[in-house]
């Protein structure tokens, strides 16, 4: 704070209204977001017909009836809580896989581990809609098809950028300590359990974080692998609303709503957070 | 026990078929009621949800332990789904394809996926109708037929033609003539989308049908004709120069059919050439819209109707309940099924068995020739290399943004006709 | 005394995991690479077939380098247009002008956004009859100061490029902003007690010390474009847009080995070796993008 102080002091006069400037522009560019948001959510509470002649405003009367439909006759309660428990459960099994994988990448030498460490990257160079087919087959067989479990596995199993992201964290890993702790006769897994996980809280809300946004927005693995309602997703329900938004447009925006609440309050909850983790080793090369 | 079942399944089956038949209906009608167990139907777009429900609720009244569930998905990722469901030996017991609209059926078929429903469901509805072309294959019958014609129409908004004075064009030429009042009292004159190639086929096949009905008339009559002919290309053409005098509305390369649709429901277009199944999603969209449809006329005042079959269910070959997928197809082609399906969708009907109450499906439903396709067309003169039906929904739409011209265009379709 | 075993056990349980549903699934599109193959029904082999269409059949060839294309387009736009951003944003965040804490919430907000009601809003702000521009635009200007939008060849790339930014600039921008805070205080002090400006603090101090942030974000920025597919296909649909203006490889992949949106022939044999060429040209690029970023960081 004192630092700033120090600046503003020397700053001359033109570079003040340049940052003035700026800082205009920019809360003007961003507050596109917050109109574009604020507009789902009023218009949430439209009528079908105010709707049409007034699709961008204020409402001219508040109705609940879209909610209404949507949590009453369209179950999105049951859709809520699979998508709850869906990415709730894969982001705990996707944190704890992946760390351990870039725990033993970044910590341990062995041979191989260059081409261990470009194997785990292949993932995020394939389109997976491709695997699909043989994605489902398997499923099938395994009798996890329509079950979150089975897409809880595919979700796991995507775990090239969380492991990209804790690599960098773990290399920084001072291993002085780990080295201390190993002669206190602490096993491989406590030395992991209880110090280098607790140490990386930073960086495990940055993958938790990033990878709830994704895992909440997807829509493609759900219409392949959840395809009966009592699986269906809060995502997949929304969706299916957009495809055919003409029909549903009343409908479409309290969905929508119901759906951005959520990521939305965690987003704010925790978005220093994500800066965080990112400073604690996402950034180290 | 396995084989008792199917033993059951086959009988009350062949009882299902017989028991829609007048005739036999009472002998049969007690054995309704053994048909049970599930049943799993996929459709492929959110657009048939209602009337699909209200069919299963008519078919559950009359099989109340058939417990039906029905899946929607999206009209883009359909067949792979389907596909991928079909692959892994998962597909559902019955779903709806295109027919032979698309190759998707006869490949399903070839594969031996489908059952042959010839013989095993009452077809009797469809007898002076040409609903069952979409259906079959080699004279086997794979799919049930709707009894809805998938048609075109001119949707307009009356209000605005009341207070321009128009009324419904008797002749094509008064038809484009009002184009111009349109535009000039500051409306767009006919939303439409030249983004997507469906939407753009939906407004370009009833002016082919109204400017060149003779084109149309040398194919139903010789059974082939050039589709670079140019009185194809001619229509195209009026196409752009509509464009150009801007009776599209600026911009409207960038509409898409949802965008073109809204425009028209929203009252800010006075007209929409689209396909007749939207009727319901417009008058839902705006119920206050006073909503109009007619048949753009020929020069001569013929009002010709471009048409098509649709296609409804397949059961599938590896179904775990035959018994109730052939009722259920059964219940679905017969009239009852029908009534319900057609009324709920808000669609013509095919036979005159079904009188709809829609005022707006009755001002479609008066034309005075019913018409092809003109991508039905290609289909039917496709060769056997890539399927011109491919590259037509490829490039169709880069003839309104000068991507290829329209010569080139339709010089590359006829390329790949036999 | 690293040498111990004991990384086994922390790597095998995702190992497993990973090359069961991920790198199997992988290996078999290599495999249905080389059948004629609709995804149903038999295979037929046909060795390198579907890759010889792909370079050599002229209209194949035609569309599939036109997306490549197209991917190296929107690649060179992130390393000249999207990456400075991010690291102007990130800059203007970290030397905190006003309402930063705003704005740094606000830029990242759009990335939280599904991209199926992105696309939604993408419709209410660019739809020529009904959307928002259009309608402050005839407002301003009338009739004829309204635009096409997506439907103008000439336009519907830089939108797609606005739209990327808009909703994807947000996690780039924090890894580069992340990175300039964890310069040490003293460095950037002495900087400005040497009466360095805000610009030349920048060129002199900030920048040379973010290498690392500079590899994460464009080894993952290569990967993104040459993978692109969402944001296209839910502003355009999967036929490319506008005189194929926005086809991406990805998206062609998706058409032929799936179908077009109504016309559903599906191959997935063909789709199959339109993957396993890009995944080729990804491995390629990756590659040499370390290998300039380990040079640039000598």
């Amino acid at each position: 704070m004192k630092k700033l102080q120090k600046n503003k002091k020397i700053e001359a006069p033109g570079t003040r209204f340049v940052k003035n400037l700026i800082s205009v522009i920019l809360i003007t560019y961003s507050s596109l977001s917050i109109f574009l948001i604020g507009n789902t959510m009023l218009s949430s509470f439209k009528t079908k017909s105010d709707l049409i002649n007034n699709t961008i405003g204020w409402p001219k009367s508040f109705t609940l009836e879209n909610y209404g439909v949507v949590l009453g006759q369209e179950h999105f309660f049951r859709y809520f809580l699979n998508s709850v428990i869906l990415v709730g459960v894969s982001l705990i099994c996707l944190e704890l896989v992946s760390s351990m994988v870039a725990y033993g990448l970044a910590q341990y030498e062995f041979k191989g581990r260059g081409v261990l460490q470009t194997y785990f990257l292949v993932g995020l160079m394939f389109p997976i809609q491709l695997g699909i087919l043989p994605l489902f087959i398997m499923l099938t067989k395994a009798h996890l098809n329509n079950n979150l479990l089975g897409l809880v596995l595919i979700y796991t199993a995507n775990l090239s950028f969380p492991v990209f992201t804790f690599s960098k964290f773990f290399k920084e890993f001072p291993s002085s300590v780990i080295e201390s702790a190993r002669i206190d006769g602490a096993s491989e897994f406590q030395i992991y359990t209880k110090m280098v996980l607790p140490i990386s809280k930073p960086v495990i809300f940055t993958v938790g974080l990033l990878n709830f946004v994704q895992l909440w927005n997807d829509f493609f693995m759900p219409l392949v692998f959840l395809t009966k309602t009592e699986v269906r997703t809060l995502t997949l329900a929304v969706y299916n609303y957009s495809a055919n938004f003409l029909a549903n447009w009343n409908k479409i925006f309290a969905a929508a709503t119901i759906a951005l609440i959520p990521v939305i309050i965690i987003y704010f909850m925790f978005s220093e957070q994500i800066v965080a983790g990112l400073t604690g080793g996402a950034v180290k090369g | 026990m396995r084989k008792c079942k199917k033993y059951l399944s086959i009988v009350s089956a062949g009882c299902m078929a017989l028991g829609v038949i007048g005739s036999c209906a009472t002998v049969f009608a007690g054995e309704s009621t053994d048909v049970s167990g599930k049943l799993v139907i996929w459709e492929h777009t959110a657009q048939f949800e209602a009337p699909l429900k209200a069919v299963i609720e008519g078919f559950n009244e009359k099989y109340p332990d058939v417990d039906v569930e029905f899946q929607i998905k999206t009209s883009d990722q359909y067949y792979n789904l389907l596909q991928t469901a079909m692959q892994a030996g998962e597909a559902p017991d019955l779903f709806w394809t295109n027919g032979t609209a698309t190759t998707n059926m006869q490949v399903y078929a070839e594969q031996g996926l489908l059952t042959d429903l010839t013989g095993k469901v009452d077809f009797s509805l469809y007898d002076d109708t040409s609903a069952m072309g979409i259906c079959t294959i080699d004279d086997k019958i794979y799919a049930t037929p709707t009894a809805e014609v998938g048609g075109r129409a001119c949707f307009y908004n009356k209000d605005i033609f009341e207070e321009l004075g128009l009324s419904v064009p008797k002749s094509f030429s008064e038809f484009e003539a009002s184009l111009q009042t349109i535009k000039d009292a500051g409306y767009i004159p006919i939303a439409f989308s030249g983004s997507d190639p469906w939407a753009a086929l939906f407004h370009f096949e009833p002016l082919l049908a109204a400017m060149h009905l003779d084109w149309l008339d040398e194919y139903m009559e010789k059974g082939e004709v050039n589709v670079n002919d140019e009185r194809v290309v001619e229509v195209y053409n009026k196409m752009l120069d509509w464009a150009d005098k801007g009776y599209y509305g600026t911009g409207y390369t960038g509409v898409d059919e949802s965008g073109a649709l809204l425009a028209f429901s929203k009252g800010e277009a006075a007209m929409c050439i689209e396909g007749t199944w939207n009727i319901q999603t417009i008058q839902e969209n705006n119920p206050d819209l006073n909503l109009g449809a007619f048949q753009v006329p020929c020069e001569d005042g013929t009002k010709p109707f471009v048409g098509t079959s649709s296609c409804g269910f397949s059961v599938s070959a590896n179904t775990e309940n035959e018994a109730a997928a052939l009722a259920f197809a059964n219940y679905f082609a017969s009239l009852d099924g029908q009534k319900l399906w057609i009324g709920t969708l808000d669609s013509i009907p095919c036979t005159k068995e079904i009188v709809s109450e829609n005022t707006v499906i009755n001002e479609i439903a008066d034309f005075d020739v019913q018409t092809e396709s003109y991508y039905s067309i290609l289909g039917y003169l496709e060769g056997d290399g890539e399927s011109p039906r491919n590259i037509w929904e490829e490039d169709q739409c880069k003839i309104f943004t000068g991507g290829i011209s329209v010569q080139d265009f339709v010089d590359e379709l006829e390329a790949l006709t036999r | 005394m690293r040498k111990r075993k004991a990384y086994i056990g922390f790597i095998a349980p995702g190992f497993v995991i990973y090359t069961l549903l991920m790198i199997i699934p992988i290996g078999c599109a290599v495999y249905y690479s080389f059948f004629n193959w609709s995804g149903i029904g038999p295979m037929e082999f046909i060795g390198l077939g579907n890759f010889k269409k792909l370079f050599t059949d002229a209209r194949m060839s035609g569309i599939f380098f036109n997306a490549l294309k197209n991917n190296m387009k929107y690649l060179l736009c992130v390393l000249f247009i999207v990456t400075p951003l991010q690291i102007f944003f990130a800059y203007m965040i970290y030397i905190k002008i006003r309402g930063h804490k705003y704005i740094r919430l606000m830029l990242f907000l759009p990335y939280v956004i599904s991209t199926s009601i992105a696309g939604f809003l993408a419709i209410l702000l660019l739809d020529p009859n009904i959307g928002v521009f259009n309608e402050i635009l005839g407002a301003l200007g009338g009739q004829n100061a309204k635009r096409a939008w997506l439907g103008d060849p000439d336009m519907v790339f830089k939108i797609f490029v606005c739209v990327v930014i808009w909703q994807c600039i947000g996690a780039g921008m924090m890894i580069f902003y992340a990175n300039m805070q964890e310069i040490s205080d003293e460095i950037v002090e002495a900087a400005v007690i040497d009466g360095a400006g805000e610009i030349k603090k920048f060129f002199y101090v900030i920048f040379p010390m973010m290498k690392s942030s500079m590899s994460t974000n464009i080894t993952l920025s290569v990967i993104y474009a040459l993978t692109m597919f969402d944001i296209p296909y839910i502003l355009v649909g999967p036929q490319g847009g506008v005189n194929n203006k926005l086809d991406f490889v990805n998206m062609v992949f998706y058409r032929y080995a799936f179908g077009g949106s109504y016309f559903g022939e599906t191959s997935i044999g063909f789709g199959s070796s339109i993957s396993v060429t890009m995944f080729v040209i990804i491995m390629v690029f990756s590659l040499v993008t370390s290998r300039l970023m380990k040079r640039f960081g000598e």
